[in-house]
Order: structure tokens, then sequence, then C-alpha cells
């Protein structure tokens, strides 16, 4: 029963509030107060929360595992967790500062290089939920259904027509799956990614990194060569994995919640092929930068993710 | 606890097995490299693979009339072809055509694993022994297999070394390489396939217009199993027939590619049972091979997978091996993330369908969705995706 109880925690905390774990107001749309985006327009900004969650996430997850004092822990005590008032799991669940700031650094890079290419968007603010993409993955289609619904509500009701989206968990929900959940889904949406252009091009000799691709990009999305061409613009010698592109490997994150130790297992598996390659990976995803961040120590390796390169 | 919780629980203490981790990084990632590089080379075989692909859905659709034609097609060259709805059917089966025979050497089938062949008969007091290497050792070790085709993947030398010399009493004296041990092992296997009374192998691939069974190896023991006993019975699924000869070489060459084996050492036909026209002009039976030759073929639940639109895909699988060898989680963990018998992205399906699509779905939350599996299998089973349809099932049970 304990996944389940994972499963039906998150499930009813998104149904809630908007999220899968318990986070403070204003959480996810701080990083663009420094703004005046436009709240509605046909182009919108929509982040799905998953950066600003990562901290969050954490967290919580570091809470459960402290509780049954074991690495496996993490899905055991939410059978407690559920029963306990949430401003107390709040409290006790202390988001890292700077993972916070990283999660809205890499934000406020992306938007920048948005604006940079001339590309102009609105953005939602409060209304920037999350995407639901949690409840899927681990099969809660019914909340899934419901929660997703609301997400195009607040979508159409902001007059979009084109989505920009900056994880590959949230461009590939959107693309791939709303369409099969939802009558008459008509956005359009891309990736970030797609769509800056890198003009101050550089050919200053960087030292070479490594990139990590997105399973999701790679494999279900087949955004391969973007972020390489995006990278050489940008001066950097760019090292190639074994595993990579068409079969790059996973970072383990998605079972973070679920299985930690395991997680945790594939994600030093990774992280051993890449920094035979270079000791500056670069990543384009917040899951796989925090699940192979969290090993880098052991390697003498850096991660970093894509936009703060560019 | 429940299924996934002791399976979470088996899975964490294998984490902490040094071993186990050193066996497995010595050969995954050379083994991917392999089949990867082969593919590079061989254009030709993915394109075998896509008729293979084809050809399994041919026989999916229609697989009364094929069972059928396979049993008859057998019939008429002497074979012995009998159809299990359960398990418990095929050892009713088994004991029947065994009868009183005693000594029983086995070449590795999963399906035999499945039934629970090995361990039926100990248990009704006959001696049994496993004939591929790594299958034996898993006899020895009495755990199951860790991976579809290389089944002792998780022991490191030094594991074989203490299962060789504590339960076959071989003499070794424990820095011995693995020539040296095959060495010491294949006279005491040696013994046991001239005095076999019965040889039980499983089947890669049966042509149902001619009755015959395909077997790939590259150890030899197979084809001993087939032929030194005078009975062999080979078990095998009803998703393993295939309409014609010819589609049923298809078969073994794609999965020999993509178990990184090609070309296979040994493939071996085999119609039905020994026999000479050589004296009198008259057919006998039982030249040099056996005189008497069983097929059983197994249902246990893939008649109704084949009716199930989120198994029915799982159907195709030739057991190559491949998906485990690419999945990040089977990895770390190798079969133990599994049902009793198949383990890893395939084995979440088949472990739906032999064992009851609860447990399959049980064992859908550890995937990581990163969908390297798709990417692997030769013909095309959506397996991320199926997986994920059990995740489904496993948070709202139907």
């Amino acid at each position: 029963m304990r996944i389940r109880e994972l499963i039906d925690f998150m499930g009813d905390l998104t149904i809630k509030t908007g999220y899968p774990v318990p986070v403070p107001d204003g959480f996810s749309y701080k990083w663009a107060l420094k703004y005046n985006f436009n709240r509605e327009g046909k182009v919108v900004l929509y982040t799905g929360a998953l950066y600003q969650l990562i901290p969050y996430i954490e967290s919580l997850s570091l809470y459960l595992m402290a509780m049954e004092k074991s690495d496996e822990g993490g899905y055991i005590a939410l059978k407690f967790a559920r029963s306990i008032p949430r401003d107390i799991i709040n409290k006790l669940a202390q988001p890292d500062k700077k993972l916070i700031s990283w999660s809205y650094n890499v934000l406020t890079s992306i938007a920048n290089l948005l604006l940079k290419s001339k590309i102009t968007f609105s953005y939602l603010y409060e209304n920037d939920i999350y995407s639901g993409v949690l409840l899927y993955d681990m099969g809660d289609e019914e909340k899934f259904k419901i929660h997703i619904n609301k997400v195009f509500k607040l979508l159409k009701q902001s007059n979009a027509e084109k989505i920009i989206t900056v994880d590959p968990h949230t461009t590939y929900i959107l693309k791939n799956v709303y369409p099969k959940y939802i009558d008459g889904f008509d956005l359009e949406v891309n990736s970030y990614l797609e769509l800056i252009e890198i003009n101050d091009e550089s050919k200053l000799n960087k030292d070479p990194v490594v990139i990590h691709d997105s399973c999701i990009y790679a494999r279900g999305l087949s955004l391969i060569d973007v972020p390489r061409k995006l990278l050489s613009k940008k001066g950097y010698e760019i090292k190639e994995p074994r595993r990579n592109k068409s079969i790059t490997y996973c970072c383990g994150g998605p079972i973070e919640a679920i299985f930690p130790s395991l997680s945790k297992a594939i994600a030093k598996n990774r992280m051993e092929e890449l920094s035979t390659v270079s000791n500056k990976v670069i990543t384009m995803c917040p899951i796989c930068y925090i699940n192979l961040s969290k090993v880098s120590n052991n390697y003498n390796t850096e991660v970093h993710d894509i936009s703060e390169m560019l | 606890m429940d299924y996934l919780e002791n399976i979470i629980v088996d899975i964490s203490e294998t984490l902490k097995n040094k071993d186990f981790r050193e066996a497995l990084e010595s050969s995954v990632p050379m083994s991917e490299k392999r089949v990867l590089d082969f593919l590079n080379l061989h254009k030709d075989i993915p394109k075998l693979a896509k008729e293979v692909e084809e050809i399994k859905n041919k026989v999916l659709s229609n697989i009364d009339y094929y069972i059928e034609m396979a049993m008859e097609s057998l019939k008429s060259i002497n074979g012995n072809p009998h159809y299990a709805e359960t398990k418990d059917d095929a050892l009713d089966i088994l004991d029947k055509i065994i009868g009183e025979r005693n000594k029983i050497i086995l070449s590795k089938s999963m399906v035999a694993e499945e039934v629970g062949i090995r361990e039926h008969l100990e248990e009704v007091g006959k001696e049994v022994w496993e004939t591929d290497l790594g299958q034996l050792l898993i006899q020895l070790e009495k755990g199951k297999p860790m991976h579809a085709i290389a089944p002792a993947i998780h022991m490191t030398v030094n594991d074989v070394i203490n299962l060789v010399k504590n339960k076959l009493n071989i003499e070794l004296k424990g820095n011995e390489t693995p020539q040296q041990i095959v060495a010491k092992i294949r006279p005491f296997l040696r013994e046991k396939f001239v005095n076999a009374d019965v040889g039980i192998s499983g089947a890669n691939a049966i042509s149902a217009d001619s009755g015959s069974i395909f077997l790939i190896e590259n150890e030899g023991n197979i084809r001993l199993v087939t032929t030194l006993p005078p009975l062999h019975i080979a078990i095998a699924g009803i998703e393993k027939i295939v309409p014609t000869l010819i589609d049923a070489f298809k078969v073994v060459l794609v999965q020999s590619s993509y178990a990184g084996l090609y070309p296979p050492t040994y493939v071996s036909m085999v119609s039905g049972p020994s026999s000479t026209g050589d004296i009198g002009h008259r057919r006998v039976y039982g030249a040099h091979g056996p005189p008497e030759m069983h097929l059983i073929l197994l249902n246990n639940g893939r008649k109704e997978a084949i009716k199930n639109d989120i198994l029915r895909d799982q159907l195709r699988c030739i057991r190559c091996g491949n998906c485990q060898i690419f999945c990040p989680v089977w990895d770390i963990t190798a079969n133990k993330w599994g049902g009793k018998v198949y383990g890893g992205p395939m084995g979440v399906g088949w472990t739906a369908i032999t064992e009851g699509i609860e447990k399959g779905a049980e064992l859908s939350e550890l995937c990581l969705g990163c969908m390297r599996c798709d990417a692997a299998c030769p013909v095309e089973i959506p397996l991320s995706s199926l997986i994920h349809k059990l995740k489904n099932i496993y948070v709202k049970p139907k």
C-alpha cells in the first residue's frame, strides 16, 4: 500500500492545490515578478512549474527518507505524511535555498534567451500551474484527466494558441499526451530550444562539455540536433558519451520518489560514463539536473542546465 | 507487505551486494555495445526483424488455426504433439510421458521455468540436471534466471567457483579461470548426458507447416539433450509457432542477432524422432537420436492475452533479452525486477500474461518511462507504453 499512498498523496494534492507536493504561495512565478509580462496573448510561456518544484520535491523526499531512516523509505512514510497537517510538513520540509535560486536563474535565462531572440510571449503568473506529468507517469489517469482539463482551461482563458515550454517532460505531455485526453486540444507546443536563436556567435576556446540528452527530448520528441547546434554556435566543444542521442541513458530521476536508492544507483551508472568524457555535464531537464548533481561530487564533475550555458 | 514492496525489499538488498553489481557491470555495457555494433554493420537484420514482426502478428490473429496446423504437421512426421491449457496440465502431460524413467536432463528453457518443471520433477524423486552452464548455476543456487539468454549474468567468477565447489563437490583451488572451470564441469555433465533417460528442451520457434522446432545455442548442450536420451520432450509457449519453416529460421536469426550471439554457434532443427530407412528400405525410428519425440504447447494465459489490448503486443516477443540489457533499471537489478521467471521490461508484460495482470501492474511502477526498451526491441513491441498502461491498472485495478 505504500506506493499507492504516495500516488494518492500527490494526486490529491495536485487536484487541491495545483501542485503534487506542498509548496508556498507564489513559488512558481516569483522568478517572473521582475518582468512585466502580459498575462494574455497568442503565445504563452508555460513552465508547468517543473523547475520550480524541484527544490520542494527534493525536500519532501529528504524529509520522508529521514522519517523512515533508510534510503528506500521515501514512499513508506507517506502513510504518516498524509495524516500530518500540511503546514507542519511545509515547516519540516525546508527546501534548499540554493536550489530555489538555481531554478529561478534557469527560468530567467530562458526568458532572456526568448526576448533576445525577439519572441514576444505572455506569462500566466499564478496560473502557471503544474502540468500533471508525475500523475501521468505514475499511472493516476483519473486525477491526471481532471487536472489537465484545468490547465487547458487556464491556457485557453489567456487566449493562447501557441505554447512555449521549458522542459522535456512538460513539452512531451502537452504535445503528445494532452491531445489524447482533451477533446479539441488545439494548442501548438514547442520547447524554447526550438525557438531561440544564438546570434552572438562566440569562438572562444572553452572547456569541452558533455551532453546528457534527455530521454524524453531524444526518444519522445526527436529533439536531438537542436541543443547541439545551439551549444556549437556559442563556441562550446561538444563531447558525446557512448550512450547518446536516441539511445541516451536515463538519469534515474523518474523513480526518485518511489525508490530513491535505486534512482541513485542509476544516476551513478550514468555519471560514471559522462565523467569519462568531460567533467562539465550539460542537462536540459530539471530532473536530470538534480539527479545527476546529487552524485556529481563522487565523479568530480559539475552539472549545468543548457540555458545557463547559452 | 504487498507484492511490489517485497520486490523493493529484495532489490534494496541486492543494491548492497557488490558482487552482483560487479558481475553486471562487467557484462551489460559490453553486451549492449556488441549488439549495436553488429546492427550497424548488418543493416539487413532490422529488415528481417520487421518481417518477423509481421509473421508474429499474422499468427496472433489466427492462433487456433496455427496451433492445429503445427500439431497435425508434427503428427504427420511421427512426433507427438500435446496442448496444455495450464501449467498443471503441462506437468500432468509430462508425468505421463516420462512415467518411470528417472534420469532427466534439461536444456535452458524459460517456459520450463515458467511451468516449474525442474522443481516438480525433483519433488517427485527424479534425478534432474540442467545442462546449460548458466542454468546449471541457477539450479545450484536455487535461484531464478537473471536474464532471458544469460541466466547467471549476476554471478562473478568467484561466485561460480564457490557454487561449483560446494554444490557439485568438484575440486577447485579458487583461482581458476572461466576456461578451467568449464573444463572441470564438462566431464561431470558428460556423464549426465550419456546416462539420461529423458531430454527436455524448449523451442525458439516452431514451424506450423512442418512441425519442426528450432533451437539456437552456443554451448552445444541442446544438441546433446535433444539427441542422446531415448526420449525427447520439447515444451514451448503457443506464441512460438510461426507459419513456415523459413519463418522459423528468420525468427532464430533475429533472436540471435539481438541477443549478441550472431552467428549462433548451433542451430538445431528437430522434425520428429530420429529415423533411418537404410535397412530393408523401411523407415524405423531411433537410429542414433531418440525414437520418441513430444512437443507440449503451453497456453497459460497467452490466448487470453491475445484478446487483451494492453498485453497482445507482448506476445510478439522473441525473448532476445535486448530490452533487459538496454534498461537502466534492469542494469542494476537484473531479473530481481520481475516475476517468478521473466524480468525487466519484457518481464513486466510476461509476468502479467503468465502470473496475472495484477502482478505485472505492480512491477510496472518501477519503470522509469525512459523509452529505452522501445529502442531495443527488434519486433517493435511498444514496451514503455504497455508498461504505462499497466501502471494505470495498478492505480485503479479493473
